[in-house]
This record gives structure tokens, sequence and C-alpha cells, in this order.
């Protein structure tokens, strides 16, 4: 059997860092040490750790891994381990296990002394154990990735400037590229919605070298830790399969042949140029006078400045830029290509649901009610929302793309014979095919009434409508309006009170005839019995109408609640 | 037994080895001469599965050396520039390779450091390009290993120190049997301890040969006669060069030493000397023969 583990290997490998892991490790400690003193009484939440974390895998990191696989970069090196009597897949696997390792432990060091610390200085009264883990495990994965771009760099060249150019290059330019044409698109295509993503992932958010603050300040997810960790592992066995086929003879040179010298030259050069194309292209779609701006221009500019400078820096001789004069060729037709690219992709979401019969459904992705108190009507409504009913009512989603195609060309909302004040703001997850992408579309209120008889004549609605939410959230809004001849009488209901109420209204709804129950609770008059309580994330309540001829139980459960509140 | 056949090893445009075939058997002390970019240090790379030749063939005693760690412990390669980690000491350097090169024996480095005065705790990268030569020889051969590569190691060492590095070498590469090649621009750092010499021009190999076979079929004769003669007197013998002062002449001769002699005193010439060549010269007048000039070969060995 192939031997790919090295112990030996794997010792070897943590001996090449550890100078670095002592000065890392008591570098953590002070990081936590201070985080601890400075946010001391209030709740930590691991995002205090970032001005350790992120300089840890920004700059840190990528040190271990040059120096773990410095002999990549020296060819006296490259001679030594390459000679040693160790299959290539085992060198890189034993190293890589020790830089793995190396990391593992600064940050495990990190999250312990933060733990030790708060226990020492906020006496276990500050510390979100949860958000700290998922702080650290976003900083891990984070790291893993910056250690992964690193490596496969290593293993395509073979000195630091190139490696540091092109890790920079494969950190940031897929997403800035994507986030560049995404927002041309949402600037551009007046149906986008604002988190219109060209493919999954691609938001910022999602790569953790960039989105730790995102991540950190809402309620953090797997998502991007998966998803970060994943992309890692894409270039851990990229790099393994490149260091398993790397010519030796690439220590101390810019790149194993005169081919990926001039991809390298060439990259560097579009990493400026295409952005500065996408801006262009923004322009021009959306008829700007002058199209091609100054600082277009200079970018277009910098980037021929780039190209040279590169070969200059990287290979330090002046014959080698004029050799590589015919080769700018392939910048501009790449820029060519991508300005036509862009194009295409604006012609595509323009064009995106805007034919008839061109929609297969569509379903709500946001709902937008007048105010957070919410009917019963609302309730059945987000649940269909939720729950991903589907609209397939062939003349409405016509309509809809009628109303797409228009808003599209003319680049704004297109008021109807309804009036300007009754277009309503519909976010819809539109289907094409087996295609789906969220929309915005101001529809009229006649046509944005009747997508919602739509909802109210499924099953999804009309069930809804009789499984009210139990109480969550805030218990303070808990509360019953009682009317009884001409006097409103209204009683705050503590938690567990309300929560048997709405079981006894749960349980009476399934008697209620559903038409004369939602025929009441369209009712608007104040006047009459009303239950008003919080439920699900507390963000929203819920207004229920009840009365002692329909749902006499309840009416009944709420009196004897409310005189056990008095 | 090392068997190289048709390699061929490309840089880009540049081919650094063309075609080379050669076969050292087991026990040979192998030398290589050649200029610079006449292909040695390639050679030995390829050789020791580092660089990965475009086409051809090595093996070590039949199995091949890319990606084979079982003939790769049995090889130990120093380059023309030793690598050490940066920062570290010798003590460093050898615990290094007592982790990764198995077969190394420390007590054995010890004790060649204290004999060559090497200290143990001094930082590598003061020591002087000789001391480091000395230093990546030293671990080398520490190594307990049936094939030794030494990359231009010899090239600038003084006297004193070459002396001492031959001596290692008759001690654990000679006297062990134990198989070697030696790679040096200059000629006059191999020929005292190489059984077989070969160079390399242009990456290939122009000439092979065993160091005795060397000095023994090329060897200078002085002639005189009391009567006018020119170069036909040695009509039958292959010359190489002829040069004729007065009466003397002196000619570089290839072929049976003591057939030549008794067929010049056949002649009955007055003087008759037959003289050794030094391994420059036999190099020299061998590669005029082959159509070299000193100039193509860089005038180097």
């Amino acid at each position: 059997m192939k031997k790919i583990f090295s112990i030996k290997l794997y010792a070897e490998g943590l001996r090449r860092i550890r100078t670095q892991l002592i000065v890392f490790l008591a570098l953590s400690a002070v990081t936590s040490l201070s985080a601890s003193l400075l946010v001391s009484g209030q709740v930590m939440r691991g995002v205090e750790l970032a001005f350790f974390g992120i300089p840890f895998y920004v700059i840190c990191v990528p040190m271990m891994t040059v120096r773990m696989f410095s002999f990549l970069n020296n060819r006296p090196g490259s001679d030594l381990f390459h000679s040693l009597p160790y299959r290539r897949e085992c060198v890189f696997l034993s190293l890589l296990s020790a830089l793995v390792s190396g990391i593992v432990c600064v940050i495990s060091a990190l999250g312990a002394f933060s733990y030790l610390f708060y226990l020492i200085f906020t006496h276990n009264k500050g510390l979100a154990p949860g958000s700290l883990i998922m702080f650290l495990l976003a900083c891990l994965a984070a790291s893993l990735l910056v250690a992964a771009i690193v490596l496969v760099t290593m293993t395509v060249s073979g000195t630091v400037f190139v490696e540091l150019i092109l890790s920079v290059i494969i950190a940031l330019l897929p997403h800035l590229l994507l986030y560049f044409v995404e927002c041309l698109i949402r600037s551009s295509v007046f149906s986008c919605t604002a988190d219109a993503a060209l493919l999954p992932f691609s938001g910022i958010e999602n790569n953790l070298i960039f989105g730790i603050y995102e991540f950190s300040g809402s309620s953090p997810t797997f998502t991007p830790i998966i998803y970060t960790s994943a992309l890692s592992l894409v270039y851990f066995i990229a790099g393994s399969i490149l260091f398993r086929f790397r010519k030796s003879e690439t220590a101390g040179h810019p790149a194993p042949s005169k081919g990926l010298q001039s991809a390298f030259r060439i990259a560097a050069a579009c990493s400026i140029s295409f952005i500065a194309t996408v801006f262009f292209v923004e322009r021009i779609i959306n008829n700007y006078t002058v199209k091609l701006s100054a600082g277009i221009l200079v970018a277009y500019i910098f980037s021929a400045v780039v190209y040279f400078l590169y070969e200059i820096i990287s290979t330090k001789s002046w014959k080698s830029v004029l050799k590589s004069l015919p080769v700018f060729g392939a910048v501009i037709l790449l820029n060519v290509c991508v300005f036509g690219a862009c194009f295409g992709v604006y012609r595509a979401e323009s064009d995106f649901a805007a034919s008839p019969g061109s929609i297969t459904d569509v379903k709500f992705r946001i709902m937008n009610f007048d105010s957070s108190r919410w009917t019963v009507s609302d309730y059945a409504k987000s649940v269909c929302r939720s729950e991903g009913v589907r609209i397939d009512d062939r003349e409405i989603l016509d309509e809809l793309s009628a109303i797409i195609k228009i808003q599209n060309e003319k680049r704004g909302r297109i008021y109807t014979p309804d009036g300007a004040g009754s277009l309503q703001d519909l976010t819809l997850d539109v289907k094409c095919g087996a295609v789906t992408k969220p929309r915005r579309i101001f529809v009229s209120k006649g046509l944005s009434v009747r997508i919602y008889d739509y909802l109210a004549g499924t099953e999804t609605y009309k069930n809804a409508l009789r499984a009210l939410p139990y109480p969550a959230g805030d218990p303070s809004v808990s509360g019953v309006s009682i009317y009884d001849g001409g006097k409103i009488t209204g009683k705050v209901i503590d938690h567990d009170e309300m929560v048997k109420i709405i079981t006894t209204l749960n349980a009476e709804l399934e008697t209620v005839d559903p038409v004369e129950w939602e025929e009441l609770n369209g009712n608007r008059y104040e006047e009459l019995n009303e239950i008003v309580y919080s439920f699900g994330n507390g963000v929203n309540t819920l207004a229920v109408k009840f009365s002692k001829e329909l749902t006499p139980k309840t009416y009944a459960a709420v009196i004897k609640a409310a005189g056990e509140a008095d | 037994m090392i068997e190289i056949k048709n390699v061929t090893k490309k840089f880009g445009a540049f081919t650094a080895l063309d075609n080379v075939s050669l076969s050292i058997p087991e026990g040979c002390v192998y030398g290589m001469v050649g200029s610079n970019g006449a292909g040695k240090s390639t050679l030995l790379r390829v050789i020791n599965g580092i660089y990965r030749p475009e086409s051809g063939t090595v093996t070590l005693d039949g199995a091949p050396v890319w990606e084979n760690p079982a003939v790769k412990r049995r090889t130990v390669f120093v380059s023309d520039e030793p690598y050490f980690e940066p920062g570290a000491n010798l003590k460093r350097m050898a615990a290094m390779y007592g982790s990764l090169r198995p077969g190394f024996d420390a007590a054995l480095f010890n004790r060649l450091a204290a004999e060559f005065e090497l200290p143990l705790k001094k930082a590598v990268g003061a020591f002087s390009k000789g001391m480091k030569r000395q230093a990546a020889v030293l671990l080398a051969l520490s190594v307990d290993a049936d094939y030794y590569f030494f990359d231009e190691t010899f090239d600038g060492f003084d006297p004193v120190v070459r002396s001492r590095v031959r001596q290692l070498i008759n001690r654990y590469i000679i006297d062990r049997g134990v198989t070697a090649m030696l790679t040096s621009h200059s000629l006059r750092e191999l020929e005292d301890v190489c059984d077989r010499l070969a160079l390399l021009h242009k990456g290939g190999v122009v000439l092979d040969s065993e160091v005795s076979e060397l000095k023994t079929s090329l060897f200078k004769v002085q002639l005189a006669y009391n009567a006018d003669y020119g170069k036909e007197i040695f009509d039958g013998i292959e010359v190489l060069e002829f040069e004729k002062n007065g009466s003397v002449c002196t000619a570089v001769v290839k072929g049976d030493r003591e057939e030549v002699r008794a067929r010049l005193e056949a002649t009955s010439p007055v003087l008759l000397d037959i003289l050794p060549l030094s391994l420059d010269e036999v190099f020299r007048f061998e590669l005029s023969a082959l159509g070299y000039t000193d100039k193509e070969t860089g005038g180097e060995i």
C-alpha cells in the first residue's frame, strides 16, 4: 500500500513552524486578555476577538503556509525534500496536516484563553459560548481557505512575489467580479431585487475571509462556515493534485512554463481591467453621457502598468517585457469577452420572465403587510409564503410577465389607471422552467387582490386560518378586548392563560364554519371581541376576532381568564 | 547499478539533457565534468527523482527512481547549493536528517563534525561557503546509503580540506564499495578519486571511459633521427598531434603503448621517449579527436 502520511514528516512540519506558533500563541493570549478587559461587564460574542482573528488569517496563516512549504520556492530545499524517500502525496499530506494542526492550535488557544480570562475577569457573567465558538469556527474556516489558496499558488509558482499576487487574485477576483456584475444587474434591471445573486453562495457574506464581520454581526449560521470550509477543501484537493505533478525546477522561478507565466501576468492585469469593464458596461446600459469616464480610463491604464510591472518584477528582465508585449492582446481580448458576457448576463436577466407564457409559477419571497399587527388572514397568507404555495394562474402569470417587461424597459414602476397610490410592491420568486429568480414587481391593487385571493383559495390558507400559532415572544402584549354592549374592556392575560385560550380556540375552530370564521375576522370594526398576542419570533402580533355566538368556548375561556386577571 | 536510457530533459525551449544514456556499475566512483549548462546537475537531479525527464528511464538496480521511496531510501544527494533550514545549526540539521532520512547515524555525524572541527551549535548561516559544503558532505556520508551523489560539492575546497574530504570518500565510499557520482567543473577535482569519467557537453555525453584506460591509451612520444624525416614516420599509428623542432619531434599518440614503441624502435631513432599525459591533456586530445574544441567545451576542463 502506498504510504500517504508520515508521522516523522508531520513532526518535522511542526518544527518548521514552531517559532511562529509560539509567537502567535502569545499574541492570542494577549488578544484574549485585552478583549476580556475591554468588554468587561458586557456579553462577549466572539467578534471582539476579531482584531486578532482577522490579522491571524490574513497575515499569520500565509506566513505559516509559506514557511511550511518554503522548499517549493528554494532550489536547494526543493532538492532535499524531493530526494527524500517519500512519495509526493506523503510529503504534501504530512506537511499540510502539520499546518492545519498549527492553525487549529492557535485558534483553539484563542478560544481557551478567552474563556479563561472571562472566568477570571467577569465571573462567568458575560460570555456567550455559542457565538464565541461560532466565531472561532468562522476564523478557522477563513484560515483554512487562506492556507489553501496560498498553497495552490505555491504549487504553480516558485517565488513569494508571484504567490502573493496570485493569492490575492484567487481570493478576491471571483467574488469581486461577481459582486460588481450583480451590482450592474441590480442597477440596470429594474425588476431585480437587492438580494438577486447570479450564483448560489456568491454573496460576499458566505466567504468568511471577507464576510466575518457580517457573519458575526447577525445571528451566525453554519452556511458561511460550511461554504468556506468546502471551498478550502476544493483548493486543498487542487493543491494536492498540482503538488503531485509540480515540476521541481519551478522552485525559485515565477512560473513552471512560459505559458503559465503569461497566464499569471494576464490574470494580474485583468483583475483590474475586468472591474473597469463592468463599470463601462454599466454606464453604457444606463445611458450615461460620458461612457468612458476618467476613473475607468485610469483603471485601464493602471491595468496595463500592472501587466508590464508584473513581468519586470517577476522575471527581473527588461527583455522579457518586450517579449510579453504581443500577449497583451490577450488582456484586451479577455476584456472584450467580459464586456460581451456582461451584456449577455444583463440581457438574460432583463428578459427573464418578460415574455407571455414564460413564467411557470410564482411564490411569495417577501410579504409586506401594512402593520406589524397581523390579522388572521395576514397570518394565513404568511403561512402560504413560508410553505411556498405556488401561484400558477396563467392569466395572473402573463400579467406579471407584461409588467416585468415594461418595468425593465422603462426602468421604473409603471403606474396603471388604478392610480399611483394603489401600486403594490410584491417580491416574488419567479420560476421559468427550471430556473427560479427573485423579482420585485409593482402591481396594481386589482392584480394584488387577485393574487391574494388566489392564495385565499388554497388549502394551505384555509388550514392556516384554523390553526393559529401559539403565543411566543413578548408576554406584555398578550391581552384581550371584550365588547359588552357598548363597552370595551381590555385585559392583560399572562402567557400560560393565553396558551390555554389559543388551545381552546384551535380546538373549537375544527367545528366552526370556515366561511363564517373568515367573515368574522375580515370585520375591521373594533367593537368586536379580540385576542392579541405576539407569536413566532415575537416581531409581529396577531389580532384574532372571536364571538360569543361563533366561538362560545373561546368566549367563555376569555371571560374566565379576564376574570382571573382582575 | 545505475542505468540511464535515452533521457531527455527540457526546460521550456532549452534542452538540458539530450537523449543521454549511461550505465554506471555498482561500486564505481563516477566523475562527470562539463562546463556550466552542460547538464551535470540536471542529470543528477533526474537520477535522484527530483526532476522528471520528458522521455527516457532511470533505474537503480532495475527499479525506477521516480516516486519510488524504496529506491530513494538507498540514495543521498548533495546539491551544488546545500540546503540548511533558516537559522538552524548543525545539531538541528542532524536532527532533521535523523527524522527524515532512514539510516542516518547521528553518532557518526557527531564524530565527523568533531574531526572537521565544525561547531554543532553555531548557526549554519554564519558558516563560510566551504564549511557549509563540508557540513553537507558530512550529513550525507552519515546516511547509510548505497548511492551517493555530489553535485560540484568538492569545488572550491582549500587543498587541506580537499585532502581530508578525499580521505573521507576513500573511507566511507570506496572502502564500503558503494556507488558514487561526483560532478565538477574541473577534472583536477575528480581525477584522484574516480574510477570512471564522463564529459557532458550541451546536454550530451561526449566521452565516457575508465580513468585507467584514458591514461594508458593516450601518451606522448618524443623522437629524433639523424636524417631528415616527417610525419610519415608515424604511418599506421593514430597521431592526434604532431610537432617538430629541429631534429626532435613530439607526437600525441593513441594506441597500445608497447606496440607503438616496437614499431618506432624498428625505425632506429636516436631518441625515443614515451611519456604519460595528465588527465587534463588526455581529455583535451580525446575531445579534439571527437571534433570538439576547447572553446566549445568552455575550456574549463
